[in-house]
């Protein structure tokens, strides 16, 4: 809030005045007893005095009664909200309340006692509405702050936020200070929360309602995908009636169609079922004449047929039997035939069989003769093959030595040459040797140098090393009678150490009592760290009573009441802990021998002294000892290098006589490659020469070769022999002899067994058929007996028949067959005709068929005639439905419906989104100021901070941290190492750092704060400081100083401030 | 070559698409009269003797100025001597007041080179030996076969007869009501080819003779479409040599549905480099963690683009079939958090473990919250 302008009239001693505000530092100056504190008053009256109060009589005029005091004031809340109140008191009292964007043109926004309701809620300033029994100048805790009197230095110490009528001022400043006690991080979150909730909310978590709005318009876009689905609903189902209708009509018609061709196809079925009826009539008389001639006709024919059969069968019978006859005879004849085949075939096998005994036994003795020739053959083949195997071999033998001879050669050759570079890897490598062992004198002499050094240090270690046991002592001696605590025992006791300090972090909470004394009267005492002091509080008066406190109010004669903060539960619990605590750190203090934790944590930081230096020592005493060893080290390496310099008497020719240690690596290098390039050619020669004495034991060989070519000059001759005599033969060379030997052999094996099998076979067969010929004649000649008998018994049967016969025929004579048998076919045909259609007409089987009558003919012809008008009808209705197609939207709005649903699917689906989103985002911001309400902010811990700053900088750091309550009652600072009573302090202090208290909650909540006559008991020095301060703070928020001291301000004046001379504004009485 | 004919249908001109993001409509419309401005060229390109348009080549029978306009100027710049038939679909049936009608300004508009079939009779000899006979949609649903009023070949004609009608040929009982065509049609009536409008995927409902075709819509209009973005090309040769029909895509943009089950399979989407001339759908039905949520809102809008950049794809429609986020992973970050932000976890946590509408409030709350911190680097 910032003032703008206030004018009052027949207010107390001023008669008129006008004051306009700035929105930075205003210095109000002016004389004693002009008026200065009534204008405070008269802010204060226009903001919270209702005018029907009777409080505004310390205001009425001094120079007028008769006119009511009347006040003016315009302020502002925020950016283009200005409000201008006007209220005049008494009986002839109003109010009014306007706003305005510009302070130019004003609307009413309340009037009469509405004003004071209104002001009240946008001031938030902890009043209550005000109510009829309400008189005195209403007071809060802010109002005492912002608006405070000079006499109210004190009471704003003391007044607690708690006791304000209303929650508004406590919840204004928890709003303001919160924010300064939030952590960066959670403001981050709940600063880009609260940026999001109020995209999507208004500040009373409705959604927003603006015509750009996305709520709005998502909305406007699903109602109208809403309507627009509706519509194309509707159309769809018309249309899909219709098509319904439709179809049903074309199935219905289809029906009727078939009906009527049903009902045309009867009436013609039944009309010629009544012509084909009378045409079976007229069949079925002719049909019974003819039955009856047929009847006889058929009796005659049954004998004659008779008769005619049994001459038929007699004659089968003759023929049958003559045939048997002729075939038995046949039968005979073949089978003697055929035993006179057999016996000769017999005859003749017989004689065969002698034949090819003969032939086999000549077959026999062929074979014995090849078996003979066989074996001769292959002894043949041996020897040959032998023969040109050993020819073979020796022509092998000989190639072999020619090599032999040759690698021999190459052999000697290469040994001497390995002679000569035997000798020269030997003169390489003792040059290298020598070169080696020069190398390693200096690199002795070196060490034996940087041992010298290494000794000379050794002193100054040895120094160090009693300084470090004698410290060590000292140490030892400071712990040797204390018992030190165990790691386990110090982190036990340092957890006990939290969970006490957690329990009485708990009982931080403190408690206010508010006291009206009566009768009889009643006596406080206030306890704290088990002192008890007496507390005297005077009427209203609020006690605060901090955390671990006691208070004791006695009431003489009547009772004694001990209030103390927290829970007992929680209390006893922090008690217990806390003998707990002090029970184990005395356990441990006494082990140790102190008698304070200070004094233990000091032994305990020599005990990790004692153990750093025992470490140091061991490593002295360790560097000490590698020191003797290092100068036996140097004592041994100096005597060997004086020994090797006396062997290396002569130093070889390359290295001359003082070659450099620069010189010697390169030389060594050379050395070796030369010894290494010596052995490499060595090895390949020594491989070589191997292999030459390997050809030279082969060289020994020639002996054995000569015995071969010896034995293979015998086999040619053998070969040679063989040859010959094979060709003086003519015969093919034995190893052809012997296969073609061997597979005549196997053929006239084989013939032999063809031919013996055959015979056996033949002579078997022959012997066989002898016999089947020989039974097959004896049974035909026992059938032609029996069918020579037969055919006498059939003639004889013939000739009965045939007489009958003739009898028959005689006695038919008398009618005419012919003709009755064509008239009795005919009857049946037509009857049988008839019938079947007749059956047909009627549709059914001929068994139940029943006679049509004129009267059933007459209704068909009905039922044709009404399926014929119903089918006119259903065409007539289908075409209108085919009109009313064309009015629908078909497939189209089908197709537009589809489209129409998935638009409206992709707003709901978006809608949902942004409900989830801006609700996850409004849930995350409730959570958030939920989370930090349960974090139970301490508004006075929170608020005495930057206080207690600014005092502790205005007094030059003689005052420390400043207690506040939870409802901001000052309840003491520190001050020289104590907590100090304000009580305590100088007025002058008390004002100033009420001054700040005030300074620091306007600066807070950016609202106006009135000063009045304040820090008049400050000296220059302070007031200087206040004055940079003020002017600091006035940057952001407006103040208003009223005062006496119009040389105070000369410095806020050149500093910009606005100066108001009151003398010049206010009009007295 | 006896005749040279292009034939197309189905443009849906002032098509809306209602379904997609703001951003993405106007591009989609717009696409449908650059399609017809390719194919106009194809036309012009193989010198075809006459451009069939076989119905629903507007949205609707009423569309706006913009729509009409531009597409007299696309056909104002073809040669005179190439005639261009517009045939009136169901979606822009000939009927008053419609876009066709007599008085309606587009007809005045349109070169005298550009023919609309507004009579049942209407038979234009396309050269001495070829003629073609149309019969225009009167209304949106019909159930008789436009065909049946075509006239039969007249005995002794031995011209190239081909008719264009707008229709079905299912045989259906539900789409009886959309002009259903009879496939025998075109042999009963004699012709050498009969031309359709109505489906949007090239189709040859008989392969002939006489040959059936749907060229189907040259740009798309759905995912479920077959093949569309096509016209055909009929080349009628010498007597008695076959005809030839071939399919020319003029369409600018491909139609894609793509289901995403995970958020390997979704980066494997954007890391596609055959995005920008593909609409498409993303079916998104995977679990994710809170890191992989932000990585998942990043990658779509990476696909879909902002009023401010462009999308990688040309255009992109997202179905939340279901995207469930594992919370879980804020609570790594709970330990270095403020003791207020972690009552705060552990209030959202509480919510989202209980069940009801708060539950995923409150899961998104965390979501929020972890947006916040990761971003911020609040949580470090």
């Amino acid at each position: 809030m910032k003032l703008r302008a206030l004018r009052v009239a027949s207010f107390g001693c001023i008669r008129k005045a006008n004051v306009e505000f700035a929105p930075g530092l205003n210095l109000l100056h002016g004389p004693n007893d002009l008026g200065k504190s009534s204008l405070l008053e008269a802010v204060r009256a226009a903001l919270l005095l209702p005018h029907t109060s009777s409080a505004h009589q310390k205001f009425i005029s001094w120079g007028h009664p008769e006119l009511a005091p009347q006040v003016e004031l315009v302020f502002e809340l925020e950016a283009e909200r200005i409000y201008r109140v006007r209220k005049q008191f008494g009986a002839t009292g109003k109010s009014s309340l306007e706003v305005s964007r510009d302070g130019l043109s004003y609307t009413q926004e309340a009037q009469a006692r509405e004003v004071d309701s209104r002001l009240r809620k946008l001031l938030r300033w902890g009043l209550a509405e005000p109510g009829r029994g309400k008189r005195a100048m209403p007071g809060s805790f802010l109002v005492t702050a912002l608006l405070g009197t000079q006499s109210q230095a004190e009471e704003l110490f003391q007044r607690a936020l708690s006791a304000d009528e209303d929650s508004s001022g406590r919840d204004l400043i928890r709003g303001a200070l919160e924010a300064l006690a939030e952590d960066p991080r959670f403001k981050q979150v709940l600063s880009q929360a609260s940026e999001q909730v109020k995209r999507a909310f208004t500040s009373t978590g409705m959604k927003q309602r603006g015509r750009t709005h996305f709520w709005v318009q998502l909305k406007q876009q699903l109602t109208e995908a809403d309507e627009r689905v509706r519509e194309l609903i509707e159309q769809q189902t018309a249309s899909e009636t219709v098509q319904r209708e439709l179809l049903k009509r074309e199935e219905e018609l289809a029906e009727l169609h078939e009906e009527a061709n049903a009902a045309q196809i009867a009436l013609a079925r039944a009309e010629k079922r009544l012509a084909k009826q009378l045409e079976w009539s007229a069949a079925e008389a002719r049909l019974v004449t003819a039955a009856q001639a047929v009847k006889r006709l058929d009796t005659a024919a049954k004998a004659e047929a008779e008769a005619a059969q049994a001459v038929s069968a007699a004659e089968a019978e003759v023929i049958r039997a003559e045939s048997l006859v002729t075939a038995a005879r046949q039968a005979t004849e073949q089978a003697a035939q055929g035993l006179k085949t057999a016996e000769a075939q017999h005859v003749q096998l017989e004689g065969d069989a002698a034949v090819q005994l003969v032939a086999f036994e000549r077959l026999n003795s062929e074979k014995q003769q090849l078996v003979r020739q066989l074996e001769d053959a292959q002894r043949e083949q041996a020897q040959a093959e032998a023969a040109a195997g050993l020819v073979k071999k020796a022509n092998e033998t000989a190639k072999l030595h020619a090599d032999a001879v040759q690698r021999l050669t190459q052999a000697e050759t290469k040994h001497a040459e390995l002679t000569q570079l035997v000798t020269a890897e030997s003169a390489a490598r003792v040059e290298a040797e020598r070169a080696e062992a020069w190398l390693e004198i200096l690199a002795q002499e070196a060490e034996v140098e940087r041992l010298r050094g290494l000794l000379a240090g050794r002193s100054k270690q040895q120094a160090e090393l009693a300084e470090l046991e004698a410290e060590i002592s000292r140490v030892e001696k400071k712990l040797k009678r204390a018992e030190l605590p165990s790691a386990a025992a110090l982190s036990s006791l340092e957890q006990r150490r939290r969970a006490c300090e957690l329990a009485e972090q708990r009982l931080e909470v403190g408690l206010e009592l508010r006291v009206v004394p009566e009768s009889p009267p009643l006596q406080l005492w206030i306890t704290a760290d088990g002192e008890r002091r007496e507390h005297s509080a005077g009427e209203g008066e609020g006690v605060g009573v901090a955390a671990r406190q006691r208070l004791e109010l006695e009431l003489p004669g009547v009772a004694r009441i001990e209030v103390q903060a927290g829970s007992p539960e929680d209390r006893a619990r922090a008690t217990a802990l806390r003998v707990e605590l002090d029970g184990a750190l005395a356990v441990v203090l006494k082990a140790a021998g102190v008698t304070s934790w200070e004094q233990l944590e000091k032994l305990l930081a020599a005990a990790a002294r004692l153990a750093e230096l025992r470490q140091s020592r061991e490593q002295a005493v360790l560097t000490l000892a590698a020191g003797a060893e290092t100068a036996a080290r140097l004592a041994e390496l100096e005597q060997a290098s004086a020994t090797a310099r006396q062997a290396f008497v002569a130093p070889p020719a390359p290295l001359g006589a003082g070659p450099t240690p620069e010189q010697l690596p390169a030389l060594l290098t050379a050395a070796r490659g030369a010894v290494a390039r010596a052995t490499q050619a060595l090895s390949r020669l020594s491989g070589e020469q191997t292999a030459a004495e390997r050809a030279a034991q082969q060289a020994q060989a020639d002996a054995r070769v000569l015995v071969a070519e010896l034995e293979r000059d015998q086999a040619d001759a053998a070969a040679a022999a063989l040859a010959l005599e094979a060709a003086a033969k003519g015969a093919a060379p034995p190893a052809e002899r012997v296969k073609d030997l061997q597979r005549a052999l196997a053929e006239l094996e084989q013939r032999l067994a063809l031919a013996t099998a055959e015979r056996g076979a033949a002579l078997g067969a022959a012997a066989e058929r002898l016999a089947q010929a020989s039974r097959e004649h004896t049974a035909a000649r026992a059938a032609q007996d029996r069918a020579e008998e037969t055919r006498v018994q059939a003639l004889q049967a013939e000739a009965t028949a045939k007489s009958r016969l003739e009898t028959q025929k005689e006695q038919q004579l008398e009618v005419d067959p012919a003709s009755i048998h064509a008239e009795r076919e005919r009857a049946r045909a037509a009857e049988s005709d008839l019938k079947a259609q007749l059956a047909e007409l009627a549709g059914c089987a001929v068994t139940e068929l029943t006679l049509l009558t004129e009267a059933e003919l007459e209704a068909a012809k009905q039922r044709a005639a009404e399926a014929a008008t119903a089918t006119r009808l259903k065409q007539s209705e289908l075409d209108t439905l085919r009109g009313s197609l064309t009015q629908v939207g078909g497939d189209v709005v089908t197709e537009r419906l589809r489209e129409a649903r998935a638009a409206q699917q992709q707003i709901l689906a978006e809608l949902d989104a942004k409900d989830l989103e801006f609700g996850g985002w409004k849930l995350l911001q409730e959570s958030l100021e939920a989370a930090a309400k349960e974090e139970d902010t301490n508004l006075g811990a929170v608020l005495a901070a930057p206080v207690a700053a600014r005092f502790s900088e205005l007094t030059g750091g003689r005052y420390g941290r400043l207690s506040l309550s939870a409802g901001l009652q000052a309840t003491g600072i520190a001050a020289a190492g104590g907590e100090r009573q304000l009580e305590e302090l100088s007025a002058g202090t008390q004002e100033q750092l009420a001054t700040l208290l005030r300074l620091t909650l306007a600066e807070q909540l950016q609202t106006t704060l009135v000063l009045d006559d304040q820090l008049s008991q400050t000296d220059s020095a302070r007031y200087s400081w206040f004055q940079e301060k003020l002017l600091e703070v006035a940057k952001t928020t407006q103040l208003v100083l009223i005062t006496c001291f119009p040389e105070r301000g000369e410095f806020l004046a050149n500093a910009g401030a606005n100066c108001v001379d009151l003398g010049k504004v206010i009009e007295r009485e | 070559m006896a005749l040279k004919i292009l034939h197309t249908a189905d443009w849906h001109l002032g098509r809306l698409f209602p379904s997609f993001r703001p951003l993405d409509q106007p591009k989609l419309s717009q696409a449908r009269l650059a399609a017809v401005g390719t194919l106009l060229g194809i036309a012009a390109r193989h010198q075809v003797d006459a451009v069939l348009c076989a119905g629903d080549l507007f949205d609707s029978d009423r569309p706006t100025e913009e729509y009409w306009k531009r597409l007299t100027k696309l056909l104002a710049e073809q040669e005179p001597t190439r005639p261009v038939f517009l045939l009136p679909g169901n979606h822009d049936p000939l009927r008053p007041g419609s876009v066709y009608s007599l008085e309606h300004p587009f007809r005045a508009l349109l070169p005298k080179w550009v023919h609309v079939v507004d009579r049942d009779d209407f038979e234009y000899a396309l050269s001495p030996e070829a003629v073609l006979l149309a019969v225009p949609c009167r209304s949106q649903a019909g159930s008789e076969d436009p065909t049946r009023k075509l006239p039969a070949r007249p005995h002794g004609d031995t011209r190239i007869r081909i008719g264009m009608v707008h229709g079905q040929t299912f045989d259906l009982k539900t789409c009886q009501a959309n002009f259903p065509i009879s496939k025998t049609a075109a042999s009963e009536l004699g012709l050498d080819y009969l031309a359709l409008g109505d489906t949007h995927s090239f189709r040859q409902v008989l392969t002939g003779p006489p040959p059936v075709v749907y060229p189907g819509a040259p740009e798309a209009t759905d995912f479920e479409e077959q093949e569309p973005g096509k016209v055909a090309l009929v080349f009628f040769p010498r007597r008695p040599r076959p005809l030839r029909i071939q399919a020319e895509t003029v369409a600018g943009y491909s139609w894609e549905h793509v289901r995403v089950g995970s958020i390997e399979e979704l980066r494997g989407v954007a890391a596609r480099v055959d995005l920008g001339r593909r609409v498409l759908q993303l079916t998104l039905n995977l679990t994710v963690s809170l890191d992989e949520q932000l990585e998942l809102d990043a990658l779509l809008g990476e696909l879909g683009g902002t009023d401010a950049a462009a999308g990688r794809a040309a255009a992109l429609r997202v179905t939340w079939e279901r995207v469930e986020v594992d919370t879980r992973g804020i609570d790594a970050l709970v330990p270095e958090l403020p003791p207020v932000l972690q009552r705060t976890v552990q209030r959202l946590q509480a919510l989202e473990r209980e069940a009801g509408p708060e539950a995923a409030k409150a899961a998104q709350a965390l979501r929020h919250l972890y947006q916040v911190l990761k971003r911020t680097g609040a949580a470090a």
